[in-house]
Parts: C-alpha cells; structure tokens; sequence
C-alpha cells in the first residue's frame, strides 16, 4: 500500500492510496460530493464498515467537518449513523472505495447520533471526543 | 479506467436526484436571521446534500442560478468549487460552471448564496455540459477556473494548488462587517 505520492497531506485531508500509476495533476482527490453518497467505507481488513450517507461542511470555509457514515443495518444499529472525522478516512483510488481504520467491535461502540439527530451544532466537546475516537487531531482553532 | 473520478462522475446525477429529493430541508428562516452574530460563533455545519440544491443570488438579491454539486478537494478536505447552473439567466442551462467556493457569499437565511458578478462575467464563465464532465485531474482545467474567477470576482486564490484555502476570514462580508462596526 503506497502512501500518498506527493508526501503531501494536509491535516484536515483524507489520505490517498492506490493513485494509478499513469496518472499525473491534482488527482483522484478531487470529486464531486453527490457521488460520495453511497460510497463503501472498509477497515483495513476489508471488512465492510457501511457507507458514506453524507459530508458536514462549514460552510464560511468550505471544510469538510466529517462524512457521515450508516451501517445499513450490517450490525443492528440501522438507525445509527457515525461522524467519522474527514482526516480518518483514506481514499483508495484502486478499489473505488473510503478505508477506516478501526475494527467493527470498536465502530460499534462508538458515539453515533440518529437519523433525527444530525450534530448540525457540535460543541467542542463532541468534536473533541469524536477526534480522539477515532485517533486523529481536533482542527486547531 | 479505475480512476475514481471517473467512476465517480458517472453515477453522478443518478444519485444527486435521489439526494435531492430526499433531504432538501426546510429552510431555515427565523431563527438564523434573528441572531447572526450568535451564529457567527457556533460552528454551524451543514450538510453537503443540503447546500446542493441551494438558490445562488447575485448582489442585489436576483436569483441567478443553483448550486448542483460540490466539487471537494479530498486530500485538503475542502470543497474547492460549486457547480452552478446559471439556466435563469443565460440559455446555458445544460451547462455547469465550476465557481470557486471563496467566491459565493452565505446568504443570511442559510439557504441561498450570494455570488457577486454581473451579467456579462456570468455568461461567459467557464463550464462544461453536465453530461460530459471535464477531467478533474486536469491541472489546466483548474487553472483555467480559478484564473476567470479570481479575476471577475476578485475573491478567488490565483494559487491554482491550494484550490480554496487560504480566504476563509472572508467568508461573511456582512456579518464580519457588523462585529467591525461594533467597536471591540
């Protein structure tokens, strides 16, 4: 698994992984977000975490707060969704898919919020504690 | 072709139909409009599906077109431009334009966008058949966008690889201008 090509990785960026090899320019980073919904998320392991239901943006800077990520139902907790931290979230531009490093015991207790719930108004305590979960860095300010 | 853009451009509108018309909320109205500066101070997200779909207005309130999709620079986590469809106003309405995020205003409500260019910068703004996506890992696509909008608007960034960073204090002219006018 090669890492990012041109070392360069933001601290709010996802990671890339699996650029294809004649490929040159700014890269398979740049997408357009309404083909994000429905995406597959995979732990390192390949195995199915879910899928990517949405992206929390701030809107005053255009930064991606954190995709939203449903189980489907896979391990009970249909009515469960996840903020999974944008910076945690590798892209792998081979096999067209999100890989998130955590093990499916783990996901499955995490902090989620539901359906009717959407943390539109985190408080920096939430934020905090969704970073730490997930092993990534809160955004400075 | 296993690039993800690719695959990804594709199944584009099939999906932001369905994303559309689920999510499109309830504008919200009252509650943001009575206390801008209290909402300047709480991170306020929204959701992408939310903004898609949204009305882009020009300066003097005009509806001039409507955000269709996000186009996200993932590696920095940043939407880098909107895909706007300018269909009122100019016989383009096949047609998106990529506008650069800095460069659209959030408009008081929460539910529109102000974009502030005139007519003529609008009909001739860069854009591609919403079909026949142009390849976003064209480096000269990119800087043939932020060159345009960076020069009409004035907002843009002319450095082509930081995309949208960099602008972000500017983001809310009206709100910043009245903490400014407040004193301290």
């Amino acid at each position: 698994m090669s890492q990012d090509a041109s070392g360069r990785n933001p601290a709010g960026g996802a990671r890339i992984v699996g650029d294809s090899p004649n490929f040159s320019g700014p890269g398979p980073q740049v997408m357009a977000a309404a083909t994000l919904q429905g995406e597959t998320v995979l732990n390192p392991q390949g195995e199915n975490l879910g899928e990517i239901q949405d992206i929390m943006i701030d809107v005053p800077s255009g930064r991606i707060a954190y995709a939203v990520l449903s189980f489907g139902g896979v391990l009970g907790l249909g009515n469960k969704l996840f903020a999974i931290p944008w910076s945690a979230l590798t892209l792998d531009a081979q096999r067209e898919c999100f890989i998130l490093d955590i093990d499916r015991e783990r996901l499955a207790r995490a902090q989620g919020f539901d359906k009717s719930h959407w943390p539109s108004m985190p408080d920096p305590g939430w934020t905090d504690d969704q970073h730490s979960f997930y092993r990534r860095s809160p955004p400075s300010s | 072709m296993t690039r993800l853009t690719a695959w990804a451009l594709v199944a584009s509108f099939t999906v932001f139909h369905s994303i559309h018309a689920g999510a499109q909320p309830a504008p919200a109205t009252s509650a943001a409009a009575a206390a801008p500066a209290a909402s300047q101070q709480q991170l306020r997200l929204y959701r992408g599906s939310q903004i898609i779909g949204s009305n882009v207005r020009d300066a003097s309130g005009r509806k001039i077109g409507q955000i269709k999709d996000l186009i996200l620079d993932a590696r920095r986590g940043e939407i880098a431009y909107a895909a706007l469809s300018f269909g009122g106003v100019t016989s383009t309405g096949n047609k998106f334009h990529p506008v650069p995020w800095t460069a659209l205003e959030p408009g008081d409500d929460g539910s529109h966008y102000i974009l502030r260019a005139d007519r003529e910068t609008i009909s001739q703004a860069p854009g591609f058949d919403k079909r026949q996506w142009p390849d976003l890992a064209d480096q000269a696509w990119h800087a043939e966008v932020e060159r345009y909008w960076g020069r009409m608007v004035g907002r843009g960034t002319a450095d082509t690889n930081r995309l949208s960073s960099g602008v972000s204090g500017a983001s809310n002219p009206k709100a910043d201008g009245a903490a400014a006018s407040s004193g301290r």
